[in-house]
């Protein structure tokens, strides 16, 4: 039986993970067009721009950064059966 | 390595003299630097286990900084003298004082706003065929505090250079102002 509680889109956004996992480590990259912070770690990080406390990256950040440019896939390794926008035709 | 790539001229390209701002950071802040197949900067890995050091951002006189990347070639080899220089204008403690702990490191890495909007990332080498990079260790070189003697032509001013060698121009970042860890 299907798990009604798991949101939409749930299943595709599980087995992202950051490459170097490490505390004290914040990369900033992009998730679309958007500038963010990813942190590497299990633990916040206060990192000082504009007051920000980075948390430890979600499976959806991880996703959308994956997703937005081949160069993250040294950040990030995604699941075997994903594919992203700039694989599509690879 | 033995590509020739063609270089086709815009019809106007963005082409204006100078630079509009800088920033600063000592290499140790900096893990790692990703780059893309173009081989610009996509995203930057900084320690942030002491959070005070990051990027400094350094504001100048107008129209008084320059970026210039001075190439020679030494038999087989290549070498590009990163310079910047800026101007500060007036005398005072606070900006001696930020100039004296500029000149206290002795690797940096320098985000080099142009004024056609290009951002350049200065103090590392790239090498594209291992994909690796490795800092400069760009420092501080000339410079000067001058009362100059005309009141009526000149100003008292801070004159500033950051200095490094490099094997080539610095790539361009591609994360804009809002990429800068400041």
């Amino acid at each position: 039986m299907a798990d009604v509680t798991a949101p939409q889109g749930a299943e595709q956004t599980k087995g992202f993970k950051v490459l170097r996992q490490q505390d004290g480590l914040v990369t900033i990259c992009k998730a679309g067009k958007k500038v963010v912070f990813l942190n590497h770690g299990s633990k916040d990080v206060d990192f000082p721009t504009k007051g920000n406390t980075v948390r430890p990256a979600s499976q959806e950040l991880l996703k959308a950064i994956y997703d937005t440019d081949e160069s993250y896939a040294q950040l990030i390794e995604a699941p075997k059966d994903h594919k992203a926008p700039w694989q599509q035709g690879k | 390595m033995s590509v020739i790539t063609a270089i086709t001229l815009a019809a106007c390209p963005k082409a204006r003299a100078g630079i509009k701002t800088l920033w600063a950071a000592n290499c140790a802040q900096v893990d790692t630097l990703t780059f893309n197949a173009t081989r610009e900067i996509t995203a930057i890995t900084m320690v942030v286990a002491t959070p005070a050091n990051v990027f400094k951002r350094i504001d100048f006189e107008e129209n008084t900084a320059f970026f210039n990347q001075a190439k020679v070639r030494n038999k087989s080899a290549v070498n590009v003298t990163q310079t910047i220089s800026f101007v500060e204008p007036g005398l005072s403690n606070t900006v001696r004082n930020a100039l004296e702990d500029l000149n206290g490191n002795c690797c940096l890495h320098v985000i080099v706003l142009d004024n056609s909007n290009n951002y350049h990332y200065a103090g590392i080498s790239f090498d594209i065929e291992s994909e690796e990079w490795s800092s400069d260790k760009m420092k501080t070189g000339e410079g000067s505090s001058n009362t100059n003697t005309d009141p009526t032509a000149d100003q008292a001013e801070y004159i500033e250079t950051v200095v490094g060698n490099s094997v080539f121009y610095a790539p361009f970042w591609t994360l804009g102002d809002a990429g800068i860890p400041v």
